[in-house]
């Protein structure tokens, strides 16, 4: 297997089996992280396209300090962002700051129960996650699962602090409420 | 509740960092395509392979260049034994008409008609001979210095001179009419025969500069090379290795161009190829049809209480779902490549107008155009149909070994035709580099009509 930094230099020389092989090692696993924020597999091959145009045309800024991977991991989550964004200017989606705070930061609201997961495949949470309103999704991606603070988020999606903890509140609320009535509905079935 | 949220981001963590899911092909197409289109990025065709058979091209063009003598060496070369005490100026040997008259060595006879044509035109003065033999005509003779008996050169003023005398020379014209009437002779070059003129002819040409005389003398014992070009065409059948049993036609227009040297030949060109070969859609869709039967019965009685008679009605009843299909369609596609050939071949059978040769090099293929068939699913009754074009992309360049035994017949001494059967191995597989494979190959019959300069 041919190490990522031959790789790496290899597409910067042009080299289209190089970039071929880059694609080929990391495509499948970029799609898992694009479906996360896209609605569906259309949308998420659009930007798994779109990112890794961005990969190959700006590898030669990889100063292979980090690993590969997290690299072009962080570049398709920017690409997926820079998908909502423009999908909400043109109006298609509604924009963070415009979704109401009816749970302001602090307040959960939550019951103390424990949810029934252990039923639940990876597919099923896959579509849960895509069912999310867009917003939501973003927010709950960024934060939950890349781990990025309310900070970096808010900076990245040019909004407040606070709105990227309502949208997380909401996220957690809206899949918990989705486990359980599936869990309800599961009982019934038997 | 803290500890309920740490759970629900976890939980989705846990299963969901590592999701992988194969992209469907076109993802990877699209991209290719879109560097392809803004010929920037790892996918342009200024790729090293293409510079390299760039640069062999233009190698095997200059060695031709080298290789084939300049018209001054053929016009010395078919001069070769032709002799007269005739003076004849330089500039004559250069002008184009005279030269024309060269490219046959005349009969013996001819001459002896010449020479008394000259000498009748010398009596008119229209030409005057040199006072000098032919050794001293072009170079005055060493003259004692005054005083002494000490021999010098000649000085330039001596030579303008001796040039002087020269005059009145005869035109080109004058020259060229006279010359025009030899019969023209099959070129030795053509027939294979030997270059020697028959004959002997008492002449000199004086006028001709040492260089030349030089240069001419070693054109005498080179074997000259011919140049031919024409145009091929060369249907072909290609396995791609998809289908071990399949082949695909194609078809190529070629300008080939040809330098013979002795049994040797150098072949270069350019030619543009039609190719055809399968498109792949993966189709999805679910229709609501019968997936099944079952035999329904009814009875009807007659009497009462008890039934005297019963009758029985059997019925075929459908039992419908929604079936899933999960098929793959095949389109026809067409690409069309720009392929340069560079071939080395060696005549190993020269049979009057027939001859064999074996020939085989690089040929190196460039996309310049791929059309693609969109799938036509007509299905009225599918629903949720969807379709994925799974065509794996082909490369941009493609370098194949392109080897062949060329029959070659001339029909007259400037036109052959030819037929060459024909084996193409390639390097690599056609399709992109993501895609695994074997090369494929290909059968062919080349044939062309060649033009003999």
């Amino acid at each position: 297997m041919i190490p990522d930094p031959k790789l790496v230099e290899g597409c910067i020389q042009g080299k289209r089996k190089a970039c071929a092989l880059l694609y080929k090692r990391y495509a499948a696993k970029m799609l898992g992280v694009c479906l996360r924020y896209g609605r569906n597999l259309a949308e998420a091959e659009d930007v798994l396209q779109e990112g890794f145009i961005k990969v190959f045309t700006n590898l030669s800024k990889y100063r292979q300090e980090g690993s590969l991977e997290g690299w072009i991991r962080r570049i398709m989550v920017n690409t997926a962002v820079d998908h909502y964004n423009k999908q909400a200017r043109e109006g298609f989606l509604v924009s963070l700051e415009e979704m109401k705070e009816t749970h302001p930061p602090g307040e959960t609201g939550e019951e103390n129960d424990n949810l029934p997961v252990e039923d639940l495949t990876e597919d099923d949470l896959m579509k849960m996650v895509q069912d999310l309103p867009d917003g939501y999704r973003l927010v709950f991606n960024m934060y939950a699962i890349e781990g990025y603070s309310h900070q970096e988020i808010a900076e990245t999606l040019n909004i407040s602090v606070n709105t990227s903890k309502t949208q997380l509140f909401k996220a957690r609320r809206t899949l918990r409420n989705v486990i359980l009535h599936r869990s309800l509905d599961y009982a019934n079935k038997r | 509740m803290k500890n309920e949220r740490d759970k629900i981001d976890d939980l989705f963590r846990q299963k969901l960092e590592g999701y992988q899911v194969k992209p469907s092909g076109k993802v990877w197409n699209n991209i290719v395509s879109r560097f392809n289109h803004l010929h920037t990025g790892p996918f342009h065709l200024l790729s090293i392979q293409n510079i390299i058979g760039a640069l062999l091209l233009a190698g095997a063009g200059v060695t031709a260049y080298l290789i084939w003598p300049s018209s001054t060496e053929r016009e010395n070369v078919t001069g070769k034994g032709l002799t007269t005490d005739l003076t004849i100026p330089s500039e004559s040997l250069h002008d184009q008409n005279t030269s024309a008259v060269y490219q046959a060595p005349p009969s013996t006879t001819d001459i002896q008609a010449i020479q008394t044509e000259y000498s009748s035109a010398k009596q008119g003065n229209i030409l005057q001979d040199n006072p000098h033999d032919n050794h001293q005509r072009s170079t005055p003779p060493m003259t004692e210095r005054s005083g002494t008996s000490e021999k010098v050169p000649p000085s330039d003023r001596d030579l303008r001179a001796n040039e002087d005398q020269l005059t009145p020379n005869p035109s080109t014209a004058q020259v060229s009419q006279s010359l025009r009437r030899l019969p023209p002779l099959e070129s030795p070059f053509l027939s294979g025969e030997s270059h020697v003129a028959p004959g002997i002819f008492p002449m000199t040409c004086r006028n001709i500069h040492q260089d030349e005389r030089i240069r001419l003398r070693k054109a005498d014992y080179r074997d000259p090379a011919q140049f031919s070009a024409g145009i091929h065409f060369l249907p072909e059948w290609t396995n791609y290795r998809t289908d071990p049993g399949k082949f695909e036609s194609s078809f190529t227009q070629e300008l080939l161009a040809s330098v013979h040297l002795g049994n040797l030949v150098l072949r270069s060109g350019a030619g543009i190829s039609r190719s055809q070969d399968d498109g792949n859609y993966q189709v999805n869709y679910s229709k609501y049809e019968m997936t099944g039967y079952y035999i329904g019965m009814t009875f009807e009685g007659e009497g009462n209480p008890v039934y005297d008679s019963i009758t029985y009605s059997v019925d075929e009843h459908g039992l419908y779902d929604t079936v899933f299909y999960n098929e793959t369609y095949r389109t026809d596609n067409a690409y069309t490549y720009l392929q340069i050939p560079i071939q080395v071949g060696y005549s190993f059978l020269n049979h009057k107008r027939f001859s064999f040769s074996v020939v085989g090099g690089p040929c190196l293929s460039l996309l310049l155009n791929e059309k693609k068939s969109d799938l036509d699913f007509a299905d009225l009754t599918a629903e949720n149909i969807k379709m994925e074009d799974q065509t794996p992309t082909r490369r941009h360049s493609n370098w194949q070994f392109l080897t062949g035994i060329s029959a070659r017949y001339l029909v007259t001494n400037k036109i052959s035709v030819s037929l060459e059967p024909t084996y193409r191995q390639y390097f690599k597989t056609v399709y992109d580099a993501s895609e695994s494979g074997w090369p494929p190959y290909s059968f062919g019959v080349r044939a062309g009509i060649s033009f003999h300069f």
